[in-house]
């Protein structure tokens, strides 16, 4: 049912996107509407058209909760029972069993993924890629995925290299060192660590 | 034609693009055998480290990396039952029957080599296609690429699953983002809220990236798992599964033929390996090893899989109408290098259409020898655990919004492309078409604006195009009639068949 809702909360905000996007190019001339007028009256119909579907659907969903699901009939021919035997045996109900997650797990699980991306970006947002990075791999790695000290240390600093070797020494084009540093007026925070080693690869 | 035939092989042997390939190649052998990260995904993430090479640089490695990666796919599927590529699960019917009676080493051979054999099939139709559509193309003008490339959308948003509603939806906001910038005929600024970020528009990258990374990188999670729950003993039998493969000579040839032929057809792409399986099970004299284990449900879909990409690369090269989602992908590299698909594909840049008729073949081989040789070392890449490589692969989604244009503006879009990537899965939404939409949008803004320049409206009403859209509205409807007569049929049967009638 939450599906169904969202479905069609989804379906408006689409139409609303569309009814916005066509009535904005009114004013344009006609060299720049010709594109979004070709394309978006026809979209505004489809739209009101998907919106009708999920005002349907999430009508249908309601009357149909509790009443018993109907069993679906498929007489097959002797091809289509040799497919359906086999997508069932190795496919079928006991193998999806074994591979069921909890939906609660998986919306926990979906829910913590975007958090940690949104970490992510605002990590590197802060801080840049080289830090940003490495400190979010860090995170990940001994708060989200609980690793040992020694994988996290080593995959932190795997990562920080990387971004460092790769874009300062071998490309000679640093990433930015993000907000943080901006804002402070310093070059970057790890300048103290980066510039030796760069000095001693570089020869310089 | 031999002339650019010969042009383009050189092209490939060259030592960058050659090495390139190899990398790609590389690249497409771990994520291919990596299950979670599709080959769309992979040609997204890779996209913006093409961006200051050479075309024939830039494809020698793209190429490579998708033709390897599509094939492993198959590998997990019989060694654990876990497709490596959502497209690879009918191999896993009887692939892993095969690998749990121990003959692993003889489904690897068998899938291995149809899929070589598919590939060559599918590079050499895509060779001998050439001459044969190059008239065709060069005959058609504004109009129809016009009508070409959103007849080709509309393919792909009907047929890639789900509801055809939601995914005509996804084609059009799709070709709506595209809209956004500076508009190329008169300057005019089009939906940017005077952002100086947006007037370049919505680039691909980030946005591709994000609506497949972002979801990918859920999965991995949701799963924390690595897919080897068993480790996998001694790969022997290799050469059996190879002779297999030409014992049923009649069947790798017909499901390869198959495979060119649905790669033609937008949206086709995902039922291509069960329509493959449903051949090899239907042309079986005997159909009782299925699904317990028969090399022939294996040999198939193989053969198909990788013939389908020299099929979706004809419509690509030649009118600039991607059948799948990798080849949207493609198209976009094309774009980013400046090469417009169509009449220059066969003439101007002859040459490099024949380069990727030897990088599909070429990047096969190699791939193909190299897993004979490395199979028992890949799989143990299997093993590693998801939440090891989730931290690298976050980077490198967000690395790649960055790079198109070095700006975090990018690195946002793709963060929020994917929050409505997943927003979109979850609701049955397909992505593909708005992927495509974006691709496409340029190119039939300009083919629209041409046509309507030299014959307003008029246009509508030339003979190809109104041939397009009726061949178009004919194959979109078919499937609706059948049903629709099939069902009339079965009442008309169920009421006969009642005592009263």
């Amino acid at each position: 049912m939450l599906r169904r809702k969202a479905d069609l909360l989804f379906s408006v905000l689409v139409l609303l996107l569309v009814v916005w996007m066509v009535w904005e190019a009114r004013h344009w001339p006609l060299r720049a509407r010709l594109f979004p007028w070709t394309i978006g009256l026809p979209t505004v119909a489809i739209a009101l058209l998907q919106v009708g579907l999920a005002v349907r659907q999430l009508v249908q969903a309601r009357r149909a909760a509790g009443a018993p699901a109907r069993p679906v009939e498929a007489p097959p021919g002797e091809d289509t029972a040799v497919i359906a035997a086999a997508v069932e045996s190795v496919l079928g109900a006991d193998a999806a069993a074994e591979e069921a997650i909890p939906p609660a797990v998986v919306r926990r699980r979906t829910l913590a993924m975007v958090a940690w991306i949104l970490g992510f970006t605002l990590g590197i947002t802060l801080l840049g890629f080289r830090l940003g990075g490495g400190l979010g791999t860090l995170a990940f790695l001994k708060l989200g995925a609980r690793e040992s000290w020694k994988t996290t240390l080593l995959l932190t600093l795997a990562t920080y290299l990387s971004f460092f070797l790769l874009f300062d020494v071998g490309l000679n084009t640093p990433l930015p060192a993000g907000l943080l540093a901006d804002a402070l007026g310093v070059q970057a925070f790890d300048t103290v660590i980066t510039e030796p080693i760069k000095r001693w690869l570089t020869g310089g | 034609m031999v002339q650019a035939a010969g042009a383009g092989l050189t092209q490939v042997l060259a030592p960058q693009p050659f090495l390139l390939m190899m990398l790609g190649v590389l690249i497409g052998f771990i994520i291919g055998i990596l299950p979670g990260i599709s080959a769309p995904t992979t040609l997204a993430l890779m996209l913006p480290f093409t961006f200051n090479m050479k075309p024939n640089e830039a494809f020698a490695f793209l190429l490579g990396m998708v033709s390897v990666s599509i094939m492993f796919g198959d590998i997990t599927s019989i060694l654990f039952g876990v497709p490596g590529e959502p497209l690879s699960a009918s191999v896993i019917l009887d692939g892993h029957p095969l690998a749990k009676q121990g003959q692993t080493g003889r489904a690897l051979g068998a899938v291995l080599m149809a899929s070589l054999v598919g590939a060559v099939i599918g590079a050499i139709a895509l060779a001998l296609s050439i001459p044969l559509i190059r008239p065709v193309v060069l005959a058609f003008g504004s109009p129809e690429f016009f009508g070409l490339a959103l007849i080709g959308l509309l393919f792909i948003a009907v047929l890639s699953g789900g509801n055809a509603t939601k995914g005509v939806l996804a084609g059009a906001l799709g070709l709506l983002l595209s809209m956004v910038g500076m508009d190329p005929q008169s300057a005019t600024q089009r939906y940017t809220f005077g952002q100086l970020e947006l007037w370049d528009g919505i680039k691909l990258v980030p946005v591709t990236v994000g609506l497949f990374g972002m979801g990918e990188l859920v999965d991995l999670w949701v799963k924390q798992k690595s897919i080897a729950e068993r480790r996998v003993g001694k790969v022997g039998g290799v050469w059996q599964g190879c002779k297999d493969t030409f014992v049923h000579w009649g069947l790798t040839v017909r499901c390869s033929l198959l495979g060119v032929f649905l790669g033609l057809i937008p949206g086709l792409g995902g039922i291509s390996q069960w329509l493959a399986y449903a051949h090899a099970v239907q042309s079986a004299p005997d159909k009782s090893r299925f699904g317990k284990g028969d090399v022939r449900g294996v040999i198939g879909p193989g053969a198909t899989m990788n013939a389908k990409e020299g099929g979706n690369l004809i419509t690509t090269v030649a009118f600039g109408v991607p059948s799948s989602v990798t080849m949207a992908i493609l198209l976009g590299a094309f774009l980013i290098q400046g090469i417009v698909p169509g009449p220059d594909m066969l003439t101007t840049h002859l040459d490099l259409t024949f380069a990727f008729v030897w990088l599909v073949i070429i990047s096969h081989v190699v791939s193909v020898a190299l897993s004979f040789l490395l199979v028992n070392q890949m799989v143990r890449i299997t093993e590693i655990r998801s939440a090891l490589i989730l931290p690298g692969i976050i980077l490198l989604v967000l690395f790649g919004g960055f790079a198109e244009d070095n700006s975090l503006f990018s690195m946002y879009v793709t963060v929020a492309a994917g929050l409505v990537g997943m927003l979109m899965s979850w609701l049955d939404w397909p992505r593909p078409p708005l992927v495509l939409g974006l691709v496409l949008g340029r190119l039939i803004e300009t083919n629209l604006f041409l046509s309507y320049s030299r014959y307003e409206f008029g246009f509508l009403l030339r003979p190809v195009l109104l041939g397009i859209l009726g061949v178009a509205v004919v194959l979109l409807a078919a499937p609706a009639v059948q049903r629709r007569l099939a069902r009339r049929w079965r009442v008309k049967e169920a009421y006969l068949a009642t005592p009263e009638s």
